[in-house]
């Protein structure tokens, strides 16, 4: 990828929108199109500008919107109409209803991150350029969570520490080779791990990082 | 207690009178025995009513009745011994002929007039009955006497006494063909004891159509005897047998236990109802649990299948199953709700029971408003909770993200000191303003160092001149930390309000402990407004809460007084 990708940025908090603005610039990777403070100003921008991503918050007052799921019903209007923009929505909340809300439609192009992400660079730009390659990606923590959920429900766990290791960064977006170098383990192996995972889940086994992610979601989903 | 002792009484001079009147005129050991027995029915009955349901008027006819009997049986036993005052005390006799022959048909069951069109029947029987006694006054009769009439005013006693005896058994029958009446347009189970009663009254003149007979001498002895029988027992009799069959008066004579005895099951009053409503109502914290036990005591009160307490925005506790429309719906007090209950598990709701609801609904009302005063407590303290998230949310949250932006961006880039010291000022920024917030959420000068203190730090951080007036004493003084809270919150919100809407250029802060009680006073001279009812709602439920209560006084043009007060000790 020679160029750039073309980015809308809206937070309806100035400094954020400002300082996460700068910080993707710094990159080199993302050019920011332009900010705006709320939803319905996020659609027009993607209207008029058609920007490869949005980088999202989750909350932002204002409109007809449902309060509180400005960002989550904007990014879903965003890919209805255009399928090709991949949207990373920022939340401070870690808890999973609103990531699950988030996917409800799918997975495809979307990404859920935490907003304390901003202070990672490289892990921001990572999902960035997921989504705009249609991936998709969920913040750790928030795979944290729901793990946790998926134990207090009581059922039998069917995965080993390992699996369970894998699970997460396949939750994260990543293909077997990422998966690999950030376990230190080898491609193969983790091709074996990944293939027990969904022997035991009775999912699909698909090297699409987004059906993965959507695997895991069908799994952990309460 | 004290209606029970007079009951009591009034049965003992009407058993003493019937006892020694009987004795002191001889005659068959047997014979005054029986007589006796059937005497005592009436006195008996009377108290046992007038003890269980002292506020029903027909226990004390019947005891009235039968003080009148007594006394007029000990004159008849008396007119041996002392003929002068057996003649006055035989007059009482006159009164116990005329209140059973009348009264305790006309007024059965209750003790009240059945319509206001019986009133004249019940005013001109009165009157019958007065000329009766006087004019049996003004000649003396005495059993066993040669009858004697002498001069113009015996005469004029004896026309009385006629013209009053013949009136009283005209309005006897007239009140017999009432209670008819009232039999055939009744329903059960009062039919039944409106038939007792028919059979009761029907039989008591006969007895003394019977009795007439036996004293002209036309019959013998078991005439009289039959007739006695009839008069004195036929009415008491019926009452008893309505009242041990039919549930008169909501009073039951049953067998409890495997023991053979008699118990009186009354219907609980009012007063008992709300005695053992209190103590359950103080157990139970949930408002819709206070409600339910409300409409469960409406029930087994008034033996309704079910009873229902409807609050004014819809909600609704029913007891028992629902099965039909109400038979009795009442507003409770303050208009915020209604009690309404089904029809009675057997027979029809009466102007009893719609006395109990009435008195049922005062305390209904308070209830309903105290629950109505928690829930809306409940709703302002979760709103609360949410507006200090959103705030967290979108206050300080959201700068903690600029700021790790910001350092990341630093790193990325290298930053030097002109960054960092720009990073250092949005922390300190972030600082202030989650001290803010906590202090909006509880001040801590309100834990440390008291209301006044608080109220003072509160109003120091104003942009306008505020002063805050209060005593040394009460600058020392600690109260109970929702007392502190509620006060503090209102100072608080009444000058945040004073700045906001009334742009007051100057606010005044009285803090003032009276007896017994904590005020606070806050004045300004702002734009003042038109003070409609549920202003500063929140604030007033939180007061009235604890006792206390919220004035505010405000005029276009004149500034705003919101005057707060809540009970301390001491």
């Amino acid at each position: 990828m020679g160029d750039t990708i073309r980015a809308v940025l809206a937070d309806d908090h100035y400094l954020v929108r400002e300082g996460t603005r700068q910080l993707l610039e710094t990159s080199g990777e993302v050019t920011v199109v332009t900010t705006v403070g709320d939803a319905d100003q996020l659609l027009d921008a993607v209207r008029r500008l058609r920007p490869d991503v949005v980088v999202t918050d989750i909350r932002m007052p204002g409109g007809a919107w449902r309060q509180g799921f400005e960002g989550i019903d904007a990014a879903h209007h965003v890919r209805a109409g255009h399928p090709g923009v991949g949207i990373v929505v920022l939340s401070q909340y870690s808890d999973a209803l609103f990531a699950l809300e988030l996917f409800k439609h799918g997975t495809e192009g979307l990404a859920y991150l935490l907003k304390d992400r901003v202070g990672d660079l490289d892990e921001l730009l990572g999902a960035i350029r997921a989504v705009a390659a249609g991936g998709s990606v969920i913040d750790p923590k928030v795979v944290e969570g729901l793990m946790a959920r998926h134990d207090v429900r009581g059922e039998p766990e069917s995965l080993t520490p390992r699996e369970r290791d894998v699970l997460r960064e396949m939750a994260h977006g990543r293909s077997n080779g990422a998966i690999a170098r950030a376990l230190h383990l080898s491609v193969s192996s983790v091709e074996k791990n990944v293939n027990a995972i969904f022997t035991k889940l009775g999912l699909e086994n698909s090297g699409d990082v987004h059906r993965r992610v959507a695997a895991v979601l069908a799994y952990l989903r309460p | 207690m004290r209606t029970n002792l007079l009951a009591a009484l009034l049965a003992a001079i009407a058993t003493a009178g019937l006892v020694a009147g009987t004795v002191t005129a001889g005659g068959p050991v047997l014979s005054q025995a029986a007589f006796i027995a059937v005497g005592l029915i009436l006195p008996v009955l009377g108290r046992l009513l007038a003890a269980r349901r002292p506020d029903l008027p027909y226990g004390w006819l019947l005891l009235a009745a039968a003080v009148c009997f007594g006394v007029g049986v000990c004159g008849a036993g008396l007119t041996r011994v002392a003929p002068g005052l057996a003649a006055a005390a035989l007059v009482a006799m006159v009164a116990f002929y005329g209140l059973s022959w009348v009264y305790i048909p006309l007024l059965f069951p209750e003790g009240r007039l059945p319509s206001r069109r019986w009133r004249p029947v019940a005013w001109l029987a009165g009157i019958a009955i007065t000329l009766h006694a006087t004019g049996n006054l003004l000649v003396p009769f005495l059993p066993g006497r040669p009858f004697e009439v002498n001069g113009p005013v015996q005469w004029a006693g004896v026309f009385a006494s006629a013209a009053g005896q013949f009136t009283v058994w005209v309005l006897g029958y007239a009140v017999l063909g009432g209670l008819v009446l009232r039999l055939r347009r009744s329903e059960p189970p009062e039919r039944a004891q409106y038939g007792w009663m028919v059979a009761g009254a029907t039989a008591n003149q006969a007895g003394i159509v019977l009795g007439y007979l036996f004293l002209a001498g036309q019959q013998g002895q078991a005439v009289g005897v039959i007739g006695m029988v009839a008069v004195l027992g036929a009415l008491p009799g019926a009452i008893v047998v309505a009242v041990a069959r039919h549930r008169l008066l909501d009073i039951r004579i049953g067998l409890r236990g495997s023991r053979l005895l008699l118990v009186f099951d009354v219907r609980p009053t009012v007063g008992e109802v709300l005695s053992s409503l209190a103590p359950k109502l103080e157990d139970s914290p949930e408002p819709v649990e206070q409600l339910g036990r409300l409409a469960t005591a409406v029930r087994t009160g008034l033996e309704t299948r079910w009873a229902a307490v409807t609050l004014a925005d819809g909600r609704r506790v029913v007891s028992g199953a629902e099965d039909g429309p109400a038979a009795l719906t009442l507003p409770v007090r303050g208009g915020q709700g209604s009690l309404e209950c089904g029809p009675r598990v057997s027979g029809r709701l009466s102007r009893e029971d719609r006395r109990f609801l009435e008195a049922l609904a005062v305390p209904a009302g308070l209830a309903i408003q105290s629950a109505g005063l928690a829930t809306r407590l409940v709703n302002a303290q979760e709103a609360e909770r949410r507006r200090i998230e959103r705030n967290i949310h979108d206050g300080v949250q959201q700068q903690l993200v600029a700021l790790i932006a910001g350092i990341e961006l630093a790193r990325a880039t290298g930053g030097g000191a002109g960054t960092l010291g720009h990073l250092r000022e949005q922390a300190r920024q972030t600082l202030a303003d989650l001290r803010e917030l906590a202090a909006g959420i509880h001040p801590s000068a309100l834990g440390q160092g008291g209301l006044v203190n608080a109220v003072e730090e509160r109003c120091a951080r104003l942009p306008v001149p505020v002063q805050v007036f209060a005593g040394r004493e009460l600058r020392a003084e600690r109260f109970p930390d929702e007392i502190e809270g509620a006060m503090y919150f209102t100072v608080s919100e009444a000058v945040a309000n004073a700045l906001k809407h009334a742009a007051a250029a100057r606010i005044e802060v009285r803090l003032a402990r009276d007896v017994g009680r904590l005020g606070v006073t806050v004045s300004d001279d702002g734009r003042g407004f038109e003070v409609r009812p549920g202003v500063l709602g929140t604030l007033t439920d939180r007061l009235t809460a604890l006792g206390g209560g919220l004035r505010v006084e405000s005029e276009r043009g004149k500034g705003t007084r919101v005057d707060a007060w809540v009970p301390v000790d001491g």
